[in-house]
């Protein structure tokens, strides 16, 4: 194994997913490559320090109900929007990411 | 048939009160998720929210024999990568913080008292959050995926719907830019790397 397919697999490697065999070859590249041995180290520490910054967070208070909140609110858009149209499009425009504008007139 | 299936099949029906259980059942989880993504809380309850909004919508597509928190997860992330909008910044713990009695500097009065070394790997770390915000948005979701939210790499190619192949190349990509910009960051600050501390260490002990 050479070091640019070393640095392929090296988050694999961390991460315990290479077979054994494709461990057993970047140990034995590692064993004599310092320059590999030093990227992965590093990579190691910035994942470890990746994983200190997680947070495990509560939604906000009060959560849930805004989400049905903007679901009936979209709702009776798509309601206003149905006067007038084909019930198909008053259904796609009431799921839509950002309320369609009623046309003018 | 398990309380998900059931709550799911009932808001396939057009029910909003069994899908505000489902809401309150996945909603920490994937606000969670979308703050690590966005980096803030506002962007993250903004994010959050519209995916609870699109999955309503798209719930009928739903297979009931799929993992529902895998499909939240793939609708939150695919909202993310393809819904530009501009990001708020995110709060650097050097910034003051408001409170009812004022503005305090965060850390500052525990700094004060820390060694050389537990300074310099908190700033390595900041560094890092730093460059993880960096990053394009593909690689960042692959990182807050497995670093974060501790996904294995079979849940991963699940979420983001690819082979197991695409992700072990893009999370090896991904790390790699990672170290790139973090080494870069601490480097223009004048930080040591972990492995120089230690070096440093062992020549002064």
């Amino acid at each position: 194994m050479n070091c640019p397919e070393v640095r392929q697999l090296c988050a694999a490697y961390l991460d315990g997913e290479l077979t054994p065999a494709e461990a057993a070859a970047l140990d034995a590249h590692l064993a004599k490559c310092e320059s590999c041995a030093a990227e992965l180290e590093l990579e190691r520490e910035v994942a470890a320090a990746l994983r200190e910054g997680a947070v495990s967070l509560a939604a906000p208070e009060g959560f849930a109900r805004s989400v049905t909140a903007a679901l009936a609110a979209r709702q009776r858009g798509r309601l206003l929007l149905t006067r007038g149209r084909p019930p198909v499009n008053a259904r796609r425009a009431g799921c839509r990411s950002f309320p369609a504008r009623p046309s003018p007139g | 048939m398990d309380d998900v299936k059931k709550l799911v099949q009932q808001a396939q029906r057009g029910d909003i009160g069994a899908f505000e259980q489902l809401v309150r059942l996945y909603q920490d989880k994937i606000y969670t998720l979308t703050f690590h993504l966005t980096g803030n809380q506002a962007d993250a309850e903004d994010l959050a929210q519209e995916a609870f909004v699109k999955a309503f919508c798209a719930l009928k597509g739903f297979r009931n024999e799929a993992d529902f928190g895998t499909w939240m997860h793939r609708i939150t992330v695919n909202l993310w990568i393809n819904v530009r909008r501009r990001e708020k910044p995110t709060v650097s713990l050097d910034e003051p913080v408001r409170t009812g009695e004022g503005e305090v500097q965060r850390e500052l009065a525990a700094a004060a008292e820390e060694p050389q070394e537990v300074l310099e790997r908190k700033e390595f770390q900041r560094f890092v959050q730093r460059a993880l915000r960096e990053l394009s948005r593909e690689h960042r979701v692959v990182l807050v995926l497995r670093e974060m939210q501790g996904f294995s790499y079979e849940d991963i190619a699940r979420v983001l719907g690819c082979s197991l192949g695409t992700v072990k190349s893009r999370i090896n990509r991904a790390r790699a830019a990672l170290k790139e910009k973090a080494r870069d960051l601490a480097g223009e600050a004048g930080v040591a790397l972990p492995r120089e501390r230690r070096r440093r260490g062992g020549e002064n002990g």
